[in-house]
């Protein structure tokens, strides 16, 4: 059974993962892509508008969202909610809201997937993803199903090339944030000489001693694969 | 407005920061500000300032702890807004060339090290901070610090129960569904040093630093006055009765969470003491000498509040006074 044939039968398009500290963004995203059609889940809890079982989450939805900031996962719902989303053949994509790397359960879990930088604004910047959301969970105009079903590894490269030629031209360079740290200091600032980053060996060393050499070797594939899954916006 | 003498020496009290209200309401003008290239912008988490400096924050501190060597705040500027979408933004004012000033309150989850300004600085304890404010910096981290603690424990409405979102550049809450407006709160202290002829009562709590002695203090209760307050307080702590007519001294913003410490001299009526232990360990009076030794740091076994609590100044004046 193709994904876009299960698609069919699931009760919404779009299921949300995020934390609690980035519920407004969540909700944001939700809004824009009901207004092109696309059902949304992202109120899975307690207190929420619309009371899903947890353990329900991806499986209900077409596409599964994860919404990644500094807040750590729920680990334990999200390796739920992929196992669902890969089981049923179902596309995930990340949104990076802040300007951090993933560390932990988001880096291991999502380093694979489709990745969209959100930040300074994230809110703003959803304008520039919710039309290829839309297109990932097979209700977007761009994306829609042809007579014969493809599989999704070709859906994922078609879509993969659709992606770059938008944010080739929806990147706005003035809207990132500096990379030089020194850009960042005030001019009221005494002084602010950079101080020497933590790391060199000592921190290789407490890494090896903690992970292991096959931990930090696996955690340095995935940092490598989560950067060439990131699409600037 | 210039500030007397006394006022003018005590920490966190605001200098050289003018609060400019009149743009609170200008979103226009509060952006276009932040992005100036003037912008000056004071950052905290959790309470803790930026400062300079790659060496670790001090741990919260004990009171009357020692406190680490103060490093300078680091400010930022215009790209601090890029730090984090969740931040919280206070304008703060004008300084007195025109600057506009701002702080912002990073998440929690906020990752120093995993930032653009990893490096550059750290979070440090405000206490150990506060040290090396110069006049201006402790007036601004002291609104700030105040005025985060407000936003975060003022989430939701005091009247409904519905969520209350930021509104005039930091300054105001307002709920969602009932509209109640909600302004940044101030909790007055009186602290005060109640003195008979050549001796002060000092106390101390079990929670402080062994050999740390400060002076009694209360919060003012609705339907009371200040004085009054005070001579509450020291009846209700050392069971010493003192005059309602008590000297005003100066006061000071102290932003833990939210209170303004006003410092006062009362005469006590008798020297017996009953300690509520509920409140103090122990209290006890303190000759003019051992007190001006405690103050200079050469008495062998107590040792006096820091400059920057307001306590030490009320200490300082009584012992001026002569």
């Amino acid at each position: 059974m193709g994904w876009v044939f299960a698609m069919g039968e699931t009760p919404f398009d779009v299921h949300i993962n995020f934390r609690r500290g980035d519920r407004e963004i969540a909700a944001s995203l939700a809004r824009r892509l009901e207004a092109l059609g696309v059902t949304c889940q992202y109120d899975a809890g307690i207190g929420g508008e619309r009371l899903i079982p947890t353990d329900a989450g991806a499986q209900q939805a077409g596409m599964l969202v994860v919404i990644v900031s500094a807040e750590p996962p729920d680990g334990r719902n999200l390796r739920r909610e992929l196992a669902a989303a890969d089981r049923l053949q179902r596309p995930v994509a990340a949104l990076l809201v802040e300007d951090i790397e993933p560390r932990g359960q988001h880096l291991q879990l999502l380093a694979d997937r489709i990745w969209f930088r959100l930040y300074p604004d994230p809110i703003a910047q959803l304008d520039h993803v919710v039309e290829l959301l839309a297109a990932l969970s097979g209700k977007g105009v761009a994306s829609a199903p042809k007579a014969e079903p493809q599989t999704l590894e070709a859906r994922q490269q078609s879509l993969d090339e659709a992606i770059g030629e938008m944010l080739s031209s929806a990147v706005d360079p003035a809207g990132r944030a500096p990379t030089d740290r020194q850009a960042y200091v005030g001019r009221a600032n005494s002084g602010g000489k950079p101080a020497p980053r933590r790391g060199g060996a000592g921190a290789a060393i407490a890494n090896v001693l903690t992970l292991g050499i096959a931990g930090v070797m696996a955690r340095g594939r995935a940092k490598k694969a989560f950067r060439a899954n990131l699409r600037k916006v | 407005m210039p500030l007397s003498k006394a006022a003018a020496d005590i920490p966190l009290v605001p200098s050289g920061l003018d609060r400019a209200a009149h743009h609170r309401r200008d979103e226009a003008w509060l952006d276009k500000a932040f992005a100036s290239g003037e912008a000056q912008v004071l950052v905290m988490r959790n309470g803790m300032p930026l400062v300079e400096g790659s060496a670790p924050a001090s741990s919260p501190v004990q009171i009357g702890a020692r406190l680490a060597p103060p490093r300078p705040i680091l400010w930022l500027g215009p790209p601090a807004g890029m730090l984090s979408p969740k931040a919280t933004r206070v304008f703060l004012g004008e300084t007195v060339k025109g600057s506009p000033v701002f702080a912002l309150e990073l998440p929690s989850s906020f990752s120093l090290d995993a930032s653009p300004i990893a490096g550059l600085g750290v979070f440090e304890d405000f206490r150990a901070a506060a040290q090396g404010f110069t006049p201006f910096e402790g007036g601004a981290a002291a609104t700030a610090r105040s005025i985060f603690e407000w936003h975060r424990r003022h989430g939701f409405c005091a009247n409904c129960g519905d969520r209350t979102k930021i509104l005039e550049a930091g300054w105001k809450r307002v709920c969602g569904d009932c509209k109640a407006e909600h302004f940044p709160r101030v909790d007055p202290v009186a602290i005060m040093l109640a003195v008979r002829g050549e001796k002060c009562l000092l106390g101390r709590q079990a929670a402080w630093r062994p050999g740390f002695w400060s002076c009694l203090a209360g919060f003012v209760e609705p339907g009371e006055t200040i004085e009054q307050a005070a001579a509450r307080e020291v009846l209700e702590e050392a069971g010493v009765r003192c005059s309602t007519r008590a000297d005003y001294l100066f006061c000071q913003p102290w932003p833990f969470a939210h209170s303004l410490m006003i410092g006062l001299i009362l005469e006590a009526d008798g020297e017996d003491i009953t300690v509520d232990t509920s409140e103090l360990e122990t209290a006890r009076w303190f000759t003019r000498e051992e007190t001006a030794a405690m103050m200079a740091g050469t008495h062998p076994e107590v040792f006096a509040p820091p400059k920057f609590a307001v306590a030490h100044h009320v200490i300082k004046a009584w012992l001026e006074r002569g």
